[in-house]
């Protein structure tokens, strides 16, 4: 296949994006009756969900921590969220980012509230364009928030590729595969900690330095939103 | 429940006064193997110590051993990449390596080894892909990298990197014959050629401990930390992967600290890799010495 | 600013400072002192105490706390202990509450029992009071609004119904012995 041109002669993307601009974001809690906690996520056409149980009681047994709760974490995509058909059973790929996922997730929540309990997070992929692991992210964070565990803060991810030497906001697949580098990030933006790093592709120190700061601007711009989705749905009833 | 990531429970038990011990030390600039912060455990390299394999190495960062073995096999290359080999990285934590590892497919901890050292070769074309064409669309070089950790004190990724871009290094390519599309010989006695490869690349893992950083931890270490990043440094100084792990969030300016310390560290261990390809003969030995 | 007017917040909003107040349930002080939430959800102050904490929007227990009255079923049972599987936390059922509690037979009852059978039977329904802070949760029904609040017959299967203080088969025409709550479900 020949490479798409990904930066245009305008200097914007292939979707009229500036290098700077994250994908329309729609974000939604509470969207499940079962699950404690649980959120919609879309990043343009990548469109995840997620949902968190406990803190309940951990089987098998022996797995029990005596002075904090676990947190058990599956990222998973559906056979259908992908242009091919993706086999259901885990992936190497998947089993990694289920790892980064939860690791993410464990720098914000309080887990030694709850010694001797598992927290479950499971992270759905229904549509994969692209930064499936950060809208996951966040919205794995959104549900843990919807669920009433306490955290140090929310989390929100973006991803910041670098295409035609230009570094962008928020790639999508294309971007991602025909790019130099995918940097996805994890950013607390209140307490300003970075919970998740990744990089795939080739940057020099000082494209990386720039690369955080514009991920730390997109993903402050999720976070933004993140908020407004929670307070839409729960506080704006309680201003009275 | 399966296919889950769990937060792990059965790491090795270090007794908490061990572990208050190296916190104290830590905050004082000292650690419990007597290091610098910023200093690696001395490393130890045989190559080629599986002359079966087509590039074998092995290497010591302190007590942590990790084997790498290159085998090529002939295969049909991918239906997007007809024009290109194809590179496998796999880890195996064996169980007899820790007392905490147990026999099975690999776990997560393997499995994020394997993809972080396999991200870091891709990204920079460390290997020619492309000279790797036997019939182009229909016959290509597969080439198996696959580690084997032997020895479990922490830094796996360092030291599995190093004997992986070693046995690459050593790997060469055996005869072949192609008579026609369906027959196709291999002659291992025969080995013509080194795998072509574009660059090298060496990771550095920084060990961030509330404020301080410190290069390449030891188990003990590994367990005290707040988290881990790796790093992936190819030879001019360019970051080619990234990995964080760990169960805290790192502050910015902490992270570009570490970034500078890693690339310093990437220099020292290039300046390694040149002098040791430089007189492989050195480092070859008849039998499994690993102690210099 | 008035600090007491009350916030709705998300986790990691700055709700005080650490001179101001203690952080109570859902905040936390970090590590430049200032104090954050934890949730989603409401600001409250105890001006006396200097406490702030932050009501979760749901208000839904996420574990049995000591003190909590909780209701479970009887899930096994020997002379000297049982075992109950909670379903409720103070009068709040949620799908996702699913704790094991045991009760030692001399928590059971204020009057000396011999065997916890004097006091409850297989699959029965009760109201008990939490000691502990983690699992297994210690349970207590030595008060009175605590016990059993359904009960079966041990001969035909048939809930019992309460007479006086003890409880009546209407169909085998007898009486059983139980630690009654006082909020036993079916009377006469």
């Amino acid at each position: 296949m020949e490479k798409p041109v990904l930066i245009r002669e305008d200097g914007l993307r292939r979707d009229g994006r500036r290098p700077d601009e994250l994908r329309p974001i729609h974000i939604e809690v509470g969207v499940l009756k079962n699950a404690d906690g649980s959120a919609i996520v879309e990043y343009g056409k990548t469109k995840v969900i997620a949902a968190t149980y406990g803190p309940r009681e951990i089987y098998p047994k022996h797995l029990v921590l005596p002075d904090r709760a676990l947190i058990r974490c599956r990222y998973h995509m559906a056979p259908f969220s992908t242009s091919e058909h993706k086999s259901p059973a885990p992936s190497r790929r998947e089993i990694e980012l289920s790892k980064v996922i939860r690791e993410a997730l464990e720098s914000v929540v309080f887990t030694e509230l709850f010694p001797r309990t598992t927290i479950d997070i499971f992270i759905e992929v229904l549509q994969a364009d692209g930064g499936t692991r950060t809208a996951g992210l966040t919205a794995a964070s959104l549900a843990l928030a919807d669920a009433g565990i306490p955290m140090r803060d929310l989390v929100a991810g973006v991803a910041v590729g670098k295409i035609d030497g230009v570094l962008v906001l928020d790639i999508d697949e294309i971007e991602d595969e025909y790019g130099e580098a995918d940097m996805p990030i994890g950013y607390a933006a209140s307490i300003d900690e970075i919970v998740l790093l990744q990089l795939n592709g080739v940057l020099t120190p000082d494209e990386m330095k720039e690369a955080i700061k514009l991920a730390k601007k997109g993903a402050e711009q999720i976070y933004k939103l993140m908020k407004e989705a929670l307070h839409r749905k729960y506080l704006r009833v309680l201003e009275s | 429940m399966k296919n889950v990531s769990i937060t792990p429970t059965k790491q090795p038990i270090i007794p908490s006064i061990k572990k208050e011990t190296i916190k104290r030390l830590l905050k004082k600039g000292e650690r419990i193997d007597g290091r610098s912060l910023d200093s690696y455990r001395s490393i130890n390299i045989l190559l080629n110590p599986i002359p079966k394999a087509e590039g074998s190495a092995l290497v010591k960062i302190g007590n942590t051993m990790v084997m790498t073995g290159v085998k090529l096999e002939i295969g049909t290359p991918y239906s997007d990449r007809p024009n290109e080999g194809i590179l496998q990285v796999h880890a195996e934590f064996v169980p007899l390596a820790s007392p905490t590892f147990e026999p099975g497919p690999p776990d997560e901890d393997a499995i994020e080894v394997a993809r972080v050292i396999d991200r870091s070769l891709r990204e920079p074309r460390a290997i020619k892909l492309e000279d790797l064409v036997l019939i182009p669309g229909k016959k290509v070089w597969l080439i198996f990298n696959d580690l084997y950790l032997l020895d479990y004190d922490g830094n796996v990724v360092d030291a599995g990197m190093l004997s992986t871009i070693l046995a690459l290094n050593m790997a060469k390519i055996p005869y072949v014959n192609i008579t026609s599309e369906e027959n196709i010989t291999i002659d291992r006695s025969t080995r013509i050629k080194p795998l072509p490869l574009n660059l090298n690349v060496v990771t550095v893992t920084i060990g961030i401990f509330e404020e301080d950083l410190i290069v390449d931890p030891c188990l003990e270490e590994e367990l005290v930390l707040d988290s881990k990043i790796t790093f992936a440094i190819d030879e001019y100084n360019r970051i080619v992967g990234l990995q964080r792990t760990g169960m805290k969030g790192i502050k910015t300016a902490l992270f570009e600290k570490a970034m500078e310390l890693a690339l310093s560290k990437g220099r020292e261990l290039h300046e390694l890799l040149r002098k040791v390809l430089n007189n492989p003969e050195n480092y070859i030995k008849r039998n499994l010495v690993i102690e210099f | 600013m008035d600090k007491r007017v009350v916030k709705r917040v998300t986790p990691g909003d700055i709700v005080g400072v650490e001179e101001e107040f203690i952080p109570g349930y859902g905040a936390y002080i970090d590590e430049e002192g200032y104090i954050r939430s934890q949730l989603v959800g409401i600001t409250q102050f105890d001006l006396v105490k200097r406490i702030i904490s932050i009501k979760h929007v749901k208000d839904k227990p996420l574990t049995p706390k000591p003190g909590a009255i909780v209701e479970g079923i009887i899930t096994g049972i020997s002379d000297d202990l049982a075992f109950v599987n909670i379903y409720a936390i103070n009068e709040k059922f949620s799908r996702s509450i699913n704790f094991t509690g045991i009760i030692h037979v001399s928590q059971a009852s204020n009057e000396y029992i011999k065997s916890l059978y004097e006091a409850f039977r297989l699959g029965e329904v009760i109201k008990a009071k939490v000691l502990n802070d983690y699992h297994p949760y210690q349970l207590t029904t030595r008060e009175p609004g605590l016990g059993v609040i359904v009960a079966y017959c041990s001969r035909c299967g048939y809930p019992l119904y309460r007479k006086d203080d003890r409880l009546y088969c209407p169909r085998c025409d007898q009486y059983e012995t139980r630690k009654i709550s006082v909020f036993y479900l079916f009377r006469e």
